[in-house]
């Protein structure tokens, strides 16, 4: 139980303070915000396949083919792709925030292209 | 042919991404054979949307399995009425719009042809694809390549919108992986058709966590839709891009609404204890999103905010049909989408040709007036497509819509909110076109191409035109959403085909 409590625990002050970043008005803030948002959602997708201690995701024989005994290959593969899809739209953000930053002259989030 | 067939969800996302990669090899130095790529893929992808249309009318459905896994394990594309439907029309105005780019400077843009193709093989993946975690890879391509799209000719402007854009689709990406995990956590699946067993057979204790993991799936598809209240990206990003790319984005939006309608028919079926709190929910949602999209269209004061703001509201008509969720509200909102999508794409490219911003080449050697009446009539067509004024499309689509409004526990509200946001909307209009085109408060461009418009408003008065046979169609597709389990059937029984030669077991 403890465990559980540990991630869970873990992912929501990674969530918070990515989500206290994002709301700050500086592109530099938002994108920090963003990547320990994306660190958070890829720790819940690895944990959504249940904690699993010392097992491996790979078939042994004699053993049943229960999830007891082995660790979930799926939310490995999913968090590989998000992790992927993840950082390379932070590095397009943060090659747009660079371009915008030095465009409007400083880095705080501008409201230029409103309504 | 027959191989083709039998392949025939793939081509939609393989054709373009394959045009891409050749169009990055030929380089950006030979512009001219790089639009033939892509004009090889969109004519191929017409076909495929023709073909598609075609066989599923007759009441094919097909289901492909990427990889020739078995279906809730591998990733399954399914074509069925709606996907094909969804096919045409994006290859359609994929056709104007390469159409109107040729035209401008975009081409010669950096990495234009590529991006553009991308960002079609993102949208007929959305629309194919019956695996969640899939769609979520679809958004993000499709994503990626509107994130260049919008920065093509780069400025101020378009800088700061794309900043706006790209922070909340990143949040909406989380939002999405968050979703899907959470269902996969507790479904251990993530084929849509999987899904929609299995949640409805969810023990009691667990179904909490499968209408929170809804909620959150309708709040990513609404930020995509640009659903109230989170639809204050559009009109900045969509006036900021530029003209022809902010017609093809048209459609965009519509990649959202038509995933809400895929939750609401598919993965949170009519009946299920999912589909009661979430229609409660977006019934409100939606007529207010419509409402408030006719408010900022009375306040908007350029061609490009106006557009903007009708889609906001064409997406907020179409949820409210899928939240009543009878089969004559769904026809008729899937209807009304190729009209409205068709009439703002059509529009978006005409605000080009009404924009006051390029006052030193405008009004050239042509027939002035000539150039007045053809703009005007343009104008008008589309204008009374997306204000659903009778004969156009927009007014059959959201007759049948209040049709099967009135069917619905709330018909006096639902249809007080649809008929005076559209009054509201046609004020707009009016107010809009009259001081553009009566007193000439902008100047027109010389015509560089009327073919892309006069092509879709062509499309748009055949849609009147051919209403019966376009309308029976939209018909099967809704009795056909309205059934998952055809789906459930088609995409769990389909067996993977026998493998050639089996591969030895490396020891």
């Amino acid at each position: 139980m403890s465990l559980e409590l540990l991630v869970a625990l873990g992912i929501g002050v990674l969530t918070a303070a990515g989500v206290y970043l994002v709301l700050r008005a500086r592109l530099f803030d938002v994108v920090l915000g963003l990547t320990l948002v994306s660190y958070a959602v890829n720790l819940f997708i690895f944990f959504m396949g249940r904690l699993a201690i010392a097992n491996a995701p790979i078939i042994k024989s004699g053993v049943p083919h229960t999830l007891a005994n082995y660790a979930d290959p799926l939310p490995q593969a999913l968090v590989l792709t998000a992790i992927v899809i993840s950082f390379g739209m932070t590095a397009v953000l943060l090659a747009i925030a660079v371009r915008a930053s030095a465009e409007n002259g400083d880095d705080a989030v501008s409201n230029e292209s409103g309504h | 042919m027959e191989t083709l067939i039998k392949h025939l969800p793939m081509l939609p996302i393989a054709i373009p991404l394959l045009g891409a990669a050749l169009a990055l090899i030929v380089g950006e130095k030979s512009i001219v054979r790089q639009r033939t790529i892509a004009w090889i893929c969109i004519l191929f992808m017409l076909g495929v949307g023709v073909v598609a249309i075609n066989h599923t009318a007759r009441g094919y459905l097909a289901i492909y399995l990427v990889g020739n896994w078995q279906a809730p394990f591998g990733i399954a594309l399914a074509l069925d009425k709606l996907s094909a439907m969804m096919l045409l029309l994006t290859s359609f105005i994929a056709a104007i719009v390469l159409l109107a780019a040729q035209r401008s400077q975009l081409l010669s843009g950096t990495f234009f042809i590529p991006l553009f193709l991308l960002q079609l093989m993102g949208l007929n993946g959305a629309f194919l694809t019956a695996d969640l975690f899939n769609l979520f890879v679809f958004f993000e391509v499709l994503l990626a390549a509107s994130y260049g799209l919008l920065l093509q000719q780069p400025d101020q402007q378009k800088t700061n919108a794309a900043t706006h854009y790209v922070v909340l689709n990143l949040i909406g990406s989380a939002l999405f992986l968050i979703a899907a995990s959470l269902l996969y956590g507790i479904t251990g699946t993530l084929n849509m058709a999987d899904l929609s067993v299995k949640i409805h057979a969810l023990p009691p204790s667990s179904r909490p966590l499968a209408v929170a993991a809804g909620f959150i799936l309708l709040t990513v598809f609404a930020i995509k839709a640009a659903l109230l209240p989170l639809n204050f990206w559009l009109t900045g990003t969509y006036r900021a891009a530029e003209t022809p790319i902010s017609a093809l984005f048209a459609i965009m939006t519509k990649v959202g609404v038509v995933a809400i309608i895929r939750a609401l028919t598919l993965i949170y079926p009519d009946g299920t204890f999912g589909n009661v709190v979430m229609t409660k929910a977006l019934i409100v949602i939606a007529p207010i999103t419509m409402f408030v999209a006719a408010c900022g269209a009375l306040a908007a004061r350029e061609l490009k905010t106006l557009i903007g703001w009708s889609i906001v509201g064409s997406a907020g008509i179409i949820v409210t049909a899928a939240a009543i969720g009878n089969a004559k509200a769904l026809s008729g909102a899937l209807f009304y989408l190729i009209g409205s999508t068709l009439a703002s794409a059509c529009l978006f490219l005409l605000a080009a040709a009404l924009d006051n911003r390029n006052t030193s080449n405008s009004v050239a050697t042509t027939d002035h007036s000539t150039i007045w009446k053809v703009t005007g009539a343009l104008f008008l067509i589309c204008a009374m497509t997306l204000t659903s004024l009778p004969p156009f499309s927009g007014f059959i689509g959201k007759a049948v819509i209040l049709a099967g409004a009135v069917q619905h526990l709330w018909p006096t509200y639902l249809t007080t909110v649809i008929l005076v946001s559209g009054f509201m909307m046609l004020i707009a209009y009016v107010n809009i076109g009259s001081r553009l085109l009566l007193k000439r408060d902008s100047s027109v461009n010389p015509p560089a191409g009327y073919l892309p418009m006069g092509i879709a408003v062509a499309s748009i008065v055949s849609l009147t035109l051919f209403a019966a046979p376009i309308q029976r169609f939209t018909d099967q597709t809704a009795i056909e959403l309205r059934q998952p389990q055809i789906m459930q059937g088609n995409v769990l029984g389909k067996r993977p085909m026998d493998k050639i030669k089996k591969m030895e077991p490396a020891k």
